[in-house]
């Protein structure tokens, strides 16, 4: 990076970056759960192709933060995990979006 | 991880997301029992195969809750795809009734050509399915829609036995295709085993 570029108020943007979304696979769950309305645990894994024990612990992290709700159910008898974006989570994500374009064109 | 990490394109995840229900092969065999049963019906007249198209409505019905769902999970589509949607189901609505339409109108007394019958029903045919193919963002059903329309001209310009025919030989096309698409649609997705269920956490 040139001296030029590092000058001026462009540089302390970059801190605001929420993290929490950055990390690639959380980045790939937000942006999968931000495209629909809710979708379990298994079609998140197939769209992502995260393993089980990845997305879970990312999803953990997610949910955290408040950025998605997990609703836990039985279907047939079996444990069934429905995920959707919360309200905060969908600005989090719009607001990342436009942060990265921004750190970009600048 | 797949290359979207690379960049992301919201619109092809949306799009992804909604085309991993068409790898199923199901509209496929849906569309063949169709195209076969009009194939059948015609060729031995027998009023009763038309209930094969019970089957065939049952097929994406039963095989998405039993087959697809547990393999590739379940998902609820956003506003925008749910508008497509509804333009899809009118589509299919005013096929069936402009369908419906054609079939009777050489029996209302009007100046109406039969010889007519075919040709515009193949035009009905292939828009419809042209449509269908659009909103559902599934390409092969426009293919589909083709051959069933051609078969239609073919019945309309040479009779039977070539015009049943034709819809049959389109119906096992589709039912060839489909079946080999839900094969390897089964070996890509196993369902996930006892130790890797439907939950996180």
């Amino acid at each position: 990076m040139r001296d030029s570029e590092t000058k001026g108020d462009e540089l302390p943007s970059i801190p605001k970056i929420d993290k929490l979304i950055h990390e690639p696979a959380r980045l790939m769950i937000m942006a999968n759960l931000y495209v629909v309305e809710s979708a379990d645990f298994l079609f998140l894994r197939r769209q992502t192709g995260l393993t089980f024990g990845n997305l879970s612990s990312h999803m953990s992290k997610l949910e955290a933060a408040g950025y998605i709700e997990v609703e836990k159910e039985f279907v047939d008898k079996k444990p069934h995990t429905r995920l959707r974006l919360t309200d905060r989570g969908r600005t989090a994500f719009r607001a990342y979006q436009q942060r990265m374009k921004r750190l970009f064109e600048t | 991880m797949t290359k979207m990490s690379e960049r992301i394109d919201l619109k092809e995840i949306e799009r992804r997301a909604w085309t991993s229900y068409f790898q199923d092969g199901l509209w496929d065999i849906f569309m063949g029992i169709l195209m076969l049963t009009v194939g059948i019906r015609t060729f031995t007249d027998n009023v009763w195969y038309t209930l094969l198209i019970l089957a065939a409505v049952l097929v994406p019905l039963v095989g998405k809750k039993f087959i697809t769902v547990p393999r590739i999970g379940w998902v609820r589509f956003g506003p925008a795809r749910i508008a497509r949607t509804a333009k899809m189901t009118g589509v299919i609505i005013v096929s069936v009734l402009a369908t419906l339409a054609f079939l009777l109108l050489p029996y209302s007394g009007l100046a109406f050509p039969r010889t007519w019958t075919s040709p515009m029903m193949a035009v009905l045919i292939a828009v419809a399915f042209g449509l269908l193919a659009y909103y559902l963002d599934f390409g092969r059903l426009f293919a589909y829609g083709l051959l069933f329309a051609m078969s239609e001209v073919l019945w309309g310009m040479f009779g039977r036995p070539i015009g049943p025919m034709a819809h049959t030989v389109s119906g096992i096309v589709a039912l060839i295709v489909g079946l080999v698409v839900l094969v390897r649609f089964l070996q890509r997705y196993p369902i996930p085993k006892g130790g890797e269920p439907n939950e996180g956490q």
